[in-house]
């Protein structure tokens, strides 16, 4: 094992990492949203989506629809939140909506979530700004592969030491 | 191919691209896929109370607020949205109206989640509807809202796509007439 | 008694197996199932494609190893042929090697 082997199997596993992250990064230029691929972590819009499954997000530049089903941040809050509009409320100024959502396995509407934090006492609706994706496309379970990896980050650990040995041992 | 371990290496990378290309065969099928849904909603009656939201709801926390109760009539056909790639219909009731402030307001009166194409056919009589009617002004005199039903299928694998019915006659709501409890 | 390797024209009829037979079944997993309004049809049929071609390819079968490199013999071997007729010249032995 020589020093220029180990040199270009970094570079390959480099190459390869930054691939995958600059076509993330130009898909979410292109569908105008910064994270466009999510995965479902709660049961709260069971059966359409259960834990483990990716959605593909975007946003499109015409006002959020009724029954449209959002990804949006609460401020303050760090892990969004996937639900469905179910109120709009369009003002004249272009874009600004007030939106009520709720989850399709709920019983409530979230507006009970939307006022958690003591910073948002009052907030009885989302607007455009708090989203942040707007839900086109579904593919099942994959998603369940980073979920194992959140929860079990040994297994994170024995990913890195694979590609480590990769690049320490492949010929 | 000459191990054990990269013949079956082989198969697996191959099988992994050729599943990904019959998800996305699957994926546009599901779009090309004719359709003759069918829908209505009407209905036959429209109360108006007035009463309290909810104290901690700033916006609806008097006492004042304008609640419609309205009796819905659905009629659906929906059984041509099953095809292979539909993991369910949500379908939902919408009441659409404007108002000086706010041109245009959509608020879900009723929904249910269909799951099978044998059940597909709606046809329900003296529905309540299961949301707050409420505006923003909390006022509904001199406002007219017509009525819609809304469905977005959820695909297995794809694109999620919506769909609706033609909306029905405007629908004027009376002055309030009691209090809610 | 196991043989695990396989030679190169079968390496070669190994790939083409592998891509032939999982494309296969590919397509007529999304035919079936589009007939059929079925996507756990055409995921089964898919799924019973993998593993055709699995057997078919991962074992070392004879029929991938039919072409086996043909080696020369050994040195010692050669040389212990050749002292039974006359001694081998060095660079005969050499050009052997290296065929």
């Amino acid at each position: 094992m020589n020093l220029r082997q180990v040199l270009t199997n970094s570079l390959n596993v480099l190459m390869m990492l930054f691939g995958v992250f600059m076509s993330y990064k130009a898909w979410g230029l292109y569908t105008n949203c910064e994270s466009p691929l999510v995965v479902v972590l709660s049961e709260s819009m069971e059966p359409a989506f259960a834990r483990g499954d990716i959605l593909f997000l975007s946003n499109p530049k015409k006002a959020v629809d009724i029954g449209e089903i959002c990804v949006f941040k609460i401020p303050g809050r760090d892990i969004p939140i996937v639900h469905r509009v179910i109120d709009r409320h369009d003002s004249p100024e272009t874009g600004n909506q007030m939106l009520l959502t709720k989850g399709d396995n709920n019983n409530v509407d979230d507006r009970g979530i939307y006022q958690e934090l003591y910073i948002n006492r009052g907030k009885m609706w989302i607007e455009p700004k708090d989203v942040v994706g707007r839900v086109q496309g579904f593919l099942p379970y994959l998603g369940m592969f980073t979920i194992f990896m959140t929860d079990y980050p040994l297994l994170k650990y024995a990913l890195l030491g694979g590609v480590g040995l990769v690049v320490f041992l492949y010929e | 191919m000459n191990s054990l371990q990269n013949r079956a290496n082989a198969v697996m990378a191959f099988s992994i691209s050729a599943i990904f290309c019959l998800l996305g065969a699957i994926a546009f099928s599901a779009l090309i896929i004719p359709s003759n849904p069918s829908g209505a909603v009407a209905l036959d009656s429209i109360k108006v109370v007035t009463g309290r939201y909810d104290r901690n709801w700033v916006d609806y926390k008097t006492r004042n607020n304008e609640f419609a109760n309205t009796v819905m009539r659905i009629d659906a056909d929906l059984s041509s949205l099953f095809h292979w790639n539909t993991k369910q219909l949500f379908v939902y009731a919408v009441a659409e109206y404007s108002t000086p402030t706010h041109p245009k307001n959509q608020i879900v009166l009723w929904d249910t989640i269909i799951k099978r194409k044998s059940v597909a056919v709606i046809s329900k009589r003296g529905l309540n509807n299961k949301y707050s009617l409420i505006d923003v002004n909390k006022k509904w005199t001199d406002i007219n809202a017509n009525v819609s039903l809304h469905w977005n299928i959820v695909p297995y694998v794809g694109f999620m796509t919506y769909g609706h019915s033609k909306a029905s006659e405007g629908y004027a709501f009376p002055l309030p007439s009691g209090i809610q409890t | 008694m196991f043989e695990f390797h396989i030679d190169f024209q079968g390496q070669h009829l190994a790939e083409q197996v592998t891509q032939g037979v999982i494309s296969f079944f590919g397509v007529i997993a999304f035919l079936v199932g589009l007939i059929a309004q079925d996507i756990r049809l055409s995921m089964y049929i898919f799924a019973a494609g993998v593993v055709v071609a699995a057997f078919s390819v991962i074992p070392a079968w004879p029929y991938l190893r039919k072409n086996p490199i043909k080696w020369l013999p050994s040195r010692e071997k050669l040389a212990a042929a050749a002292a039974s007729k006359q001694e081998p010249s060095p660079s005969d032995l050499k050009d052997k090697k290296t065929a």
